[in-house]
């Protein structure tokens, strides 16, 4: 064999050598890095459930306190700062005889009401306009596919069973329920508890006597999500209006 | 003679201008015409919410035109499916609709038909200075919402709130009827599940291309 190849082989042996150490040496840390990426995804996703359930719990330890919710109260994405006041005078039957009211409106995402059954422990609920989600998370919500508060048909409020409406399932028939906003307040007595699916509108569609439907999720007393709402219905009691003064 | 004929001219100015208020569109008549065109019950109610804070803000022709825009859709899209329709589905007139029928006639629905509602509705906004949004269409559902600047340019400028103020806000928007109400679903922990097993199934692989290697 001559010199040259003899050159040749050993240098294709060492650099043969070479890789593989490079090879090895990657190997070496590559492998306990991609276990490691390996264990902690299994760990994610193996977690992933649990999570879902005790985030409810954990929101209601760690989540917004009274005086965020205060603070929260004035702000509205949904409308301009300038945007007038929605102030109408309205008709409405009170015992028999027409009287005028007025009524304020409310904007999207609009602070509402307040909302309390003393005997359930559900005090001082803050009720915004509207059910989006970053409204549930500021208090109870208004559907404004039902009616106004103090006008004729179904008033629908909803909220979290973690955090504004833990308490609803307290209710018991029979209990009062106030709503007050601006210009009214409204005093309810329960008759009637219902769990629906929430593919099913009976519940929040108007109807012809005056009511309030509040409901939240349903997960047979667990937190949580689920497909099923629990509600109460109550009925209309008594009206009080307000004076309502006009800002300049 | 002159004083009789001046009162007798008045009075007919009177008369007319009575007759004229008494056949004046409201937004009573528009919320009805919703109903009657099979619209949900409470998307009617959104309508007459809506209606309700701004009635003042259109006038009675306005409201005739709305009108004749819901009798179009309840015509074009509703009918068709109603009693003696070219494709019936429900043996009940557009108005006698249970909110069943109406989901049901909504999802046979083609995308263009829906597609040619949503245009009409946001049409119909535009006309009317109401900015009208579909933000999500499905079966049976349009979720819809509805902003009204409060101009005082505008050719309805009889608000009285409007006089100092150009903003606007959304008064209604469509919400799902039942709202979401529990809690543990939310983006972010669905985000850091769907890395996870993105994540797990390229280390996965990783270690498969690894240990083929040194097989090799």
């Amino acid at each position: 064999m001559s010199d040259a190849v003899k050159k040749t082989e050993q240098h294709a042996h060492k650099h043969k050598t070479s890789s593989s150490r490079v090879l090895r040496t990657v190997t070496y840390v590559l492998t306990p890095f991609l276990i490691l990426v390996l264990l902690c995804s299994t760990a994610v996703l193996a977690l992933f459930k649990p999570f879902k359930e005790f985030k409810p719990y954990l929101d209601t330890t760690f989540g917004a306190t009274p005086m965020e919710v205060r603070n929260l109260r004035t702000i509205n994405k949904y409308r301009d700062d300038d945007a007038p006041e929605q102030i109408k005078e309205v008709e409405v039957e009170v015992n028999g005889k027409q009287e005028t009211h007025t009524i304020v409106y409310p904007y999207y995402g609009d602070y509402y009401a307040e909302l309390n059954c003393e005997a359930a422990g559900l005090k001082k609920i803050p009720v915004y306009s509207g059910q989006s989600a970053d409204i549930l998370e500021k208090g109870a919500g208004w559907y404004n596919g039902s009616v106004f508060i103090g006008r004729p048909g179904n008033v629908v409020i909803a909220g979290h069973n973690h955090t504004f409406f833990y308490n609803l399932p307290k209710c018991e028939i029979g209990d009062v329920v106030t709503l007050e906003t601006c210009y009214c307040k409204c005093t309810y007595i329960i008759n009637e508890r219902v769990v629906f699916k929430e593919s099913d509108y009976t519940y929040v569609y108007p109807t012809d006597d005056d009511r309030l439907t509040m409901y939240t999720c349903w997960n047979e007393g667990r937190l949580g999500m689920s497909q099923y709402r629990l509600a109460f219905i109550c009925k209309l009691q008594d009206i009080e209006w307000k004076e309502v003064e006009k800002k300049e | 003679m002159i004083k009789k004929i001046s009162a007798f001219a008045a009075a007919a100015v009177i008369a007319a201008s009575l007759s004229v208020s008494a056949f004046a569109t409201t937004y009573e008549d528009a919320v009805a015409a919703a109903k009657a065109a099979g619209v949900q019950s409470n998307n009617v109610q959104e309508l007459d919410n809506f209606l309700q804070v701004h009635k003042d803000c259109f006038t009675s022709d306005e409201y005739d035109d709305m009108i004749a825009d819901l009798n179009n859709i309840r015509d074009t899209y509703v009918a068709p499916y109603c009693l003696g329709g070219s494709k019936e589905k429900v043996a009940k007139a557009p108005a006698d609709l249970s909110e069943q029928d109406k989901i049901l006639i909504g999802k046979e629905w083609t995308e263009d038909e829906k597609k040619a509602i949503q245009n009409d509705l946001i049409n119909l906004g535009k006309k009317h200075n109401v900015i009208v949004t579909i933000t999500k269409v499905d079966d049976a559902h349009f979720t819809v919402a509805a902003e009204h600047k409060h101009d005082s340019s505008s050719s309805n400028g009889n608000n009285s709130n409007n006089s100092n103020n150009n903003g606007g806000g959304t008064t209604i928007k469509s919400d799902n009827p039942v709202a979401s109400t529990g809690a543990g679903e939310t983006e972010t922990s669905n985000a850091a599940a769907a890395v996870a097993a993105v994540t797990l199934a390229m280390a996965g692989f990783g270690v498969f291309m690894v240990a083929k290697k040194n097989r090799a």
